[in-house]
């Protein structure tokens, strides 16, 4: 059975498209841009990012990318939370962000040892902020964060999503160095 | 209604009554005594129905003094920690961004938010709540969400929105998922009693806040409210 994930033009939902993209082959999942970001399944229709990861990779649990254990579920659910909310938050971009880089600074993934939902969440937001983009354009994000976006940037399923979203426009009062 | 939640309660089977599950589990929930995480002490009903719970409760030095409300758990552990399958050890604290979960501190950096800490202790009961079929786990997040994100934290909009949504719902259904209690209504519930909004909740949210407060589970919550 195909699923039909609506996609949102003006604000791309990238962390539900990376859930599909890395589920590719398991779950299948046809992309459709369209004004507003949802997924129908049966009489039931979710439409946030958070929501739709969460649907995606438990009919394709056997990827793992929900975690493995009770413990390693809740971390991501927090990152899921952290992701789609304080991250996007102008206001609390600036804070949100050192506590990012102070977690980021002894793992790779933030949830055990290999790429899930929190990831996608977490790198998904940066992908769309123009706060983020002024950070990179300046050459001042800071430096967990920094490696941390560049490595997953480069794995083949990030970029697939990245081309597939337009640039974001960086925040007013950016200066390339 | 003494009934326990399909969702949240199936009872472990055992072959010769011996508790086949070895959960030595110790879980410490720091949380800020102005916004008491209500989920909580309703999962901590479910959980000592499944297991063998204990809980204490610690007052850090970052707060002056908590109200007798609050002095929850005062029993604590009052024979060998290895009697209990689960402790959860509460201290209140003024921290931000929580309530904070801690299992294992050598595995995890804190899990922030009453969704999360509830969702974690919806894991430990047998089924957890994520372990039914896609949709109706994910339905559930959806609300537990929406209680985090719009009825804790949204500004007026979002939360008279919420409670619209949730009366059309409730207007065509008891609980909010399924056909009975789960998560979703325990932390919409709690949300909704933190925040003073049950008062003024639009009729079919009151008739089921009224069966909440009836259900067993919600007495320690509803006694840990001012």
């Amino acid at each position: 059975m195909t699923l039909t994930l609506k996609a949102s033009k003006t604000s791309p939902p990238i962390a539900a498209l990376l859930s599909a993209e890395h589920l590719k082959g398991i779950v299948d999942v046809k992309v459709q841009w369209e004004s507003n970001t949802s997924l129908e399944v049966n009489s039931t229709s979710f439409s946030t990012n958070a929501s739709i990861c969460r649907y995606l990779s438990r009919v394709g649990s056997s990827e793992g990318l929900y975690g493995t254990s009770a413990l390693e579920r809740t971390e991501v659910d927090h990152w899921l939370e952290f992701g789609n909310g304080r991250l996007t938050c102008a206001s609390d971009f600036p804070a949100a962000l050192e506590y990012l880089d102070h977690v980021l600074g002894p793992v790779t993934y933030l949830v055990g040892h290999r790429v899930t939902l929190a990831d996608f969440a977490v790198w998904g937001a940066l992908r769309g902020s123009s706060q983020w983009a002024s950070l990179m354009l300046s050459g001042t994000a800071p430096v967990n964060v920094h490696r941390y976006y560049d490595y997953l940037e480069h794995q083949e399923k990030f970029l697939a999503v990245d081309k597939m979203v337009p640039p974001v426009k960086p925040a007013d009062g950016a200066e390339s160095k | 209604s003494n009934s326990c939640p399909p969702t949240l309660s199936q009872k472990r089977e055992s072959t010769s009554g011996a508790v086949i599950d070895e959960i030595i589990e110790d879980v410490v929930i720091t949380a800020n005594p102005s916004s008491p995480p209500l989920s909580l002490f309703v999962l901590y009903q479910l959980l000592q129905q499944q297991l063998r719970t204990v809980g204490s409760m610690h007052v850090h030095s970052s707060v002056t003094s908590v109200p007798e409300n609050l002095k929850v758990f005062q029993n604590g552990f009052q024979s060998n920690r290895r009697d209990y399958q689960l402790a959860i050890t509460l201290i209140w604290k003024n921290v931000n961004h929580g309530p904070e979960l801690m299992v294992n501190p050598h595995k995890q950096s804190p899990v922030q938010g009453e969704g999360n800490m509830a969702r974690y202790l919806a894991r430990l009961l047998s089924p957890g709540y994520d372990s039914v079929d896609p949709i109706t786990a994910t339905e559930i997040d959806v609300f537990v969400d929406i209680a985090t994100n719009q009825l804790l934290h949204g500004n007026s909009k979002e939360k008279a929105a919420a409670l619209r949504g949730l009366n059309s719902k409730l207007g065509s259904s008891s609980w909010l998922v399924g056909s009975d209690l789960s998560l979703a209504d325990i932390v919409v519930w709690s949300a909704l009693q933190q925040t003073g909004q049950a008062g003024g909740a639009p009729a079919n949210v009151q008739k089921w806040i009224k069966a909440c407060n009836n259900n067993f589970a919600f007495k320690l919550a509803l006694s840990v409210m001012s």
